[in-house]
């Protein structure tokens, strides 16, 4: 973990109101494992006043890559950003997903921007497994980084909810229908999207045995364990009332399915 | 001529004034890759309350115009598990450590003060009387000058250890509870903890935080902040350690200006961790600058 200052050498619109930078930041990247995030100061005004969390995109030699939507003030302002300008940021943070390199296939499975810290994780594993992506958005302009997974030769499959592009569905339809007519049971399942479908995906991944890990989301204050802002409701069978929070920041963002209790 | 920068706070020597707040340091670990600890003047630790504490179900912060509210509810380890998990890292950290303690009756902060008294890693004790997130004790105490007078009174017969009153600004005149705070036998006097504030959300019509209410920090807070330090200021004979909002050594100064003998970083080692080392430096120019050597000089 280090704060540094990153210039930025990329600026990419991918989508409408989607953006990648690649930053250069070699003392992250050196360090850094799919399902991390970078913690980034956006203005060195008040307001916003707080650092904005981002999942590592892509780790490369020279820096990272995130990808981001705008939602809000910060991440319009992030969007206004140029090639060349400076970002204060902290990374890498948190615990990323376990790879398991030792099965046949991977699915992967991504809401809308979701596909951000996924992206760094087929590139990892495809060097050991087949990895199939499943990709789920409302429409077809928030289907991204779909050219960049296949010239991977990774298997995409897209749902959009108004059948825009790929079958009219959600991610997780998919994700059943590849199931039950896979050869091999208990496929790992690698899941990052909005809570509802992680909800449904956990659901689906106990369903058929299949180990699932899922990158959750919170609201950061410090993005190091220390204001524990950024809590999540979990299993604990050591203590009286079966739950404990645990922060999204350094115990997460990647969790085990099984031990989230959802609302 | 170097400017000496310590302190003191009764009979704690802090090397200077630059302490990071309660609650936004979490035990100082958390930030040892960060910064370096032995340049803070001290850390002041995660409020500790007698039993393990859950705290508040999530949204727990959510931010607002140039500030954060916070609704942590206190969620910690309790004393006893603290005493084997965090104290024995404490010892390690090459500066002042100030523990601070919440209970949920006078008796209650005395046992705790009792416990963390003669620890090796514990230079002191906060006595939080202000915490607006939870429903028993907190800031209910420092709400009224009489329980605020029996929680430190009580405290001050358990331990020897230099006791800094942490009050609460949701109050109409904080003078009083001040001096009840200082009769009781508190050392200092720290201030201001969180206003408190609320948020909501206008397309889910909802609040934002699931506690409905919680504690305004960060740089929205300083004129209310500076307002009471002086008010302090001038009446007690105990020193101040001032905090709300502090973002920069200029604000620091305001508030060093108005009196306080220290000051606290809450909220800014969020959005900066190297805010306090940074603060420290801003400060040591200022005086070189102005030729001054010690700390009391500073006070207009
Ligand atoms: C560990 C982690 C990794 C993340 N990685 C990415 C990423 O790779 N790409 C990306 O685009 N986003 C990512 N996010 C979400 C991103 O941090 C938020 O979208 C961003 O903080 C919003 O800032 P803002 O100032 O633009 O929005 P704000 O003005 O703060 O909020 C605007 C609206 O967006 C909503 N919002 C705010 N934060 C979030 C959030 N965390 N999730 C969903 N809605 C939110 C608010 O409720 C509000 O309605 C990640 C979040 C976490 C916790
Ligand atoms: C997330 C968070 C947690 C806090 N926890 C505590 C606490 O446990 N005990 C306490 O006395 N004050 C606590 N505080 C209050 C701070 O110590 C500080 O007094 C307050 O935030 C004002 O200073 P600031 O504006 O610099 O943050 C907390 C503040 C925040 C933002
Ligand atoms: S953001 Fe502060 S503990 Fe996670």
């Amino acid at each position: 973990m280090i704060q540094l200052s990153a210039k930025i050498l990329e600026k990419e619109e991918v989508a409408c109101d989607h953006y990648r930078l690649a930053l250069d930041a070699p003392l992250i990247s050196k360090d850094a494992h799919p399902g991390q995030f970078v913690h980034v100061k956006i203005t060195s005004q008040y307001m916003p006043l707080l650092r904005r969390p981002f999942s590592i995109h892509r780790i490369n030699s020279s820096g990272i890559e995130i990808l981001f939507r705008v939602v809000g003030t910060g991440t319009r302002l992030l969007a206004e950003k140029r090639v060349g300008d400076e970002l204060d940021i902290i990374g890498p943070l948190g615990h990323g997903f376990m790879a398991k390199e030792d099965t046949f296939t991977a699915i992967l499975v991504a809401g809308g921007v979701g596909v951000a810290p996924l992206f760094a994780l087929a590139e990892r594993l495809r060097q050991f497994t087949e990895v199939k992506m499943l990709i789920g958005s409302k429409t077809k302009t928030g289907i991204i980084c779909l050219e960049k997974l296949e010239a991977l030769g990774i298997g995409v499959q897209v749902a959009t909810d108004d059948g825009s592009l790929g079958i009219k569905g959600i991610a997780t339809d998919l994700l059943e229908d590849f199931l039950v007519t896979a050869a091999s049971p208990q496929l790992p399942i690698y899941g990052c999207g909005p809570m509802p479908m992680l909800k449904v995906l956990s659901e689906i991944a106990q369903l058929y045995s299949s180990p699932c890990q899922i990158s959750l989301e919170a609201n950061m204050a410090c993005g190091v364990g220390a204001c524990l802002g950024c809590v999540v409701k979990m299993v604990d069978h050591h203590s009286p009332s079966h739950f404990e929070y645990k922060r999204v920041c350094v115990d997460g963002p990647v969790f085990d399915a099984k031990e989230i209790l959802w609302r | 001529m170097e400017p000496n920068l310590s302190v003191n706070i009764g009979k704690l020597r802090l090397k200077n004034p630059v302490l990071v707040a309660s609650g936004c340091f979490g035990y100082g670990q958390e930030y040892a890759e960060l910064i370096d600890l032995s340049m803070l003047g001290g850390i002041i630790l995660k409020g500790i309350t007698l039993k393990e504490r859950k705290g508040n179900p999530p949204p727990r912060i959510v931010e607002t115009s140039s500030g954060m509210l916070n609704a942590i509810g206190l969620q910690n380890m309790g004393l006893s598990r603290f005493l084997k998990e965090k104290l024995p890292l404490l010892s390690d950290i090459p500066t002042t450590i100030i523990a601070n303690i919440c209970g949920e009756t006078p008796e209650e902060y005395a046992t705790i003060a009792r416990e963390l008294s003669n620890k090796e890693g514990i230079d002191a004790l906060e006595i939080n009387v202000s915490c607006p997130n939870v429903s028993h004790g907190g800031m209910l105490f420092g709400q009224d000058m009489m329980l605020t007078f029996e929680v430190v009174n009580q405290v001050r017969k358990a331990t020897t250890l230099p006791l800094i009153v942490k009050l609460s600004p949701n109050v109409t005149d904080i003078v009083p509870i001040a001096q009840a705070a200082v009769d009781g036998g508190a050392d200092a006097i720290s201030l201001i903890n969180t206003l408190l504030g609320m948020a909501l959300d206008i397309e889910s019509r909802k609040p934002c935080l699931s506690n409905i209410t919680g504690g305004l920090s960060g740089p929205a807070i300083k004129p209310v902040a500076l307002r009471m330090v002086r008010d302090v200021c001038k009446f007690v004979t105990v020193p101040v350690i001032g905090q709300g909002g502090i973002m920069t050594w200029e604000d620091s100064l305001e508030f060093l200006l108005v009196g306080a003998t220290a000051v606290c970083i809450g909220t800014a080692n969020f959005v900066n961790p190297k805010a306090g080392v940074e603060i420290i430096e801003g400060i040591r120019d200022y005086m070189k600058q102005r030729k001054m050597v010690k700390m009391g000089e500073i006070r207009m």
